[in-house]
């Protein structure tokens, strides 16, 4: 804060007059606003995660839907007609390997700015991501794939003028 | 009390700037009530945002005031607008000091009212608000050397005033 040197009669004249003091009632009220706010926006928030918790419900119930149809319901495609297999039945001596890899971006939004540590102002980024990995077993030629839902969070550092 | 020595502390920070911000919010009303909500909003948006962590917060807690003050006076009717200046004679923007009567403060008062909205503002901001020039700006958003300016205008706007109000 300035403490600023009034020379000026009249500058010296106007700061001898206080200003009028807020009535009780105006800290009572602002007490109860305060005390109802919530946390005040922090990176490592735990409920920035119950935000997402509606797209990562959605993401989940396509990814049910996908992989779960009556009509293709292999997981494991073992190519020879046979029942189709489930992840869990997968040998553990299976000799997987990757074969291919998608991240798939299906959304994007923008949080509200918050305040770095230092006191930098930036804006939180949140991109919904479907990560989709096949994976081959060798010996018998069959796949499997796993898709998961994955939320980023990027921080971009905004500059104020 | 400094700002970085209040931190997260919504009292030191209400019991710092209180009084100063309600003083500023008057020239947008003339209800203390008015002006109380005001700055009951103003303060929320402040505290809500975390602006009192950022660097020389003080500029944005009477940004975030004059901001909350401008939305109300906008959502008032012309006619309640009628209203409070009728009212605005019995509710004192400034408290008299020790030694000052009280028809001297009624009289600078009067002339404040008529000073252009921008005067009166940048006055208040370094008078009772007690920013410097560079943070009056980032309170306004303008430059320093248009508050340094405002600030000498509005303070002859005044003098001229008054002494035309004591010749009269």
């Amino acid at each position: 804060m300035s403490s600023p040197d009034f020379n000026d009669p009249l500058e010296r004249e106007l700061r001898a007059f206080r200003p009028v003091q807020p009535s009780a009632g105006l800290e009572q009220r602002l007490a109860a606003a305060i005390e109802s706010l919530p946390e005040e926006p922090n990176v490592s928030q735990p409920g920035s995660m119950i935000r997402f918790l509606p797209w990562t419900l959605i993401a989940a119930a396509t990814l049910a839907v996908v992989l779960f149809r009556p009509d293709q319901a292999a997981v494991l495609n073992p190519g020879d007609g046979s029942p189709a297999a489930t992840v869990a039945a997968v040998p553990l001596t299976a000799n997987l390997v990757p074969v291919s890899a998608e991240n798939l971006l299906f959304g994007a939004e923008q949080d509200e700015g918050i305040f770095m540590v230092g006191g930098a102002p930036a804006r939180r980024m949140r991109l919904h991501y479907l990560d989709t990995t096949v994976w081959e077993d060798r010996t018998t030629g069959q796949t499997v794939r796993f898709v998961q839902p994955r939320e980023e969070i990027r921080l971009v550092s905004l500059a104020t003028y | 009390m400094e700002p970085t020595e209040l931190s997260g502390d919504w009292r030191g920070w209400y019991r710092e700037y209180g009084p100063r911000l309600l003083v500023y919010a008057r020239h947008w009303t003339s209800r203390q009530a008015d002006a109380e909500d005001a700055v009951q909003d103003g303060f929320l948006r402040f505290w809500r945002r975390g602006d009192w962590q950022r660097p020389d917060p003080a500029p944005l807690l009477f940004a975030a005031v004059r901001s909350a003050s401008l939305d109300r006076w906008r959502r008032d009717s012309r006619r309640e607008r009628r209203e409070q200046i009728a009212a605005a004679d019995f509710e004192p923007l400034l408290e008299p000091s020790f030694g000052v009567e009280e028809e001297r403060r009624a009289m600078i008062e009067r002339a404040l009212q008529k000073l252009s909205c921008e005067q009166r503002e940048t006055l208040s901001l370094k008078i009772w608000g007690d920013l410097s020039f560079e943070q009056i700006g980032r309170a306004l958003n303008i430059s320093p050397n248009t508050a340094a300016s405002r600030y000498r205008y509005a303070l002859e706007a005044l003098r001229k005033q008054l002494s035309a109000d004591v010749l009269a």
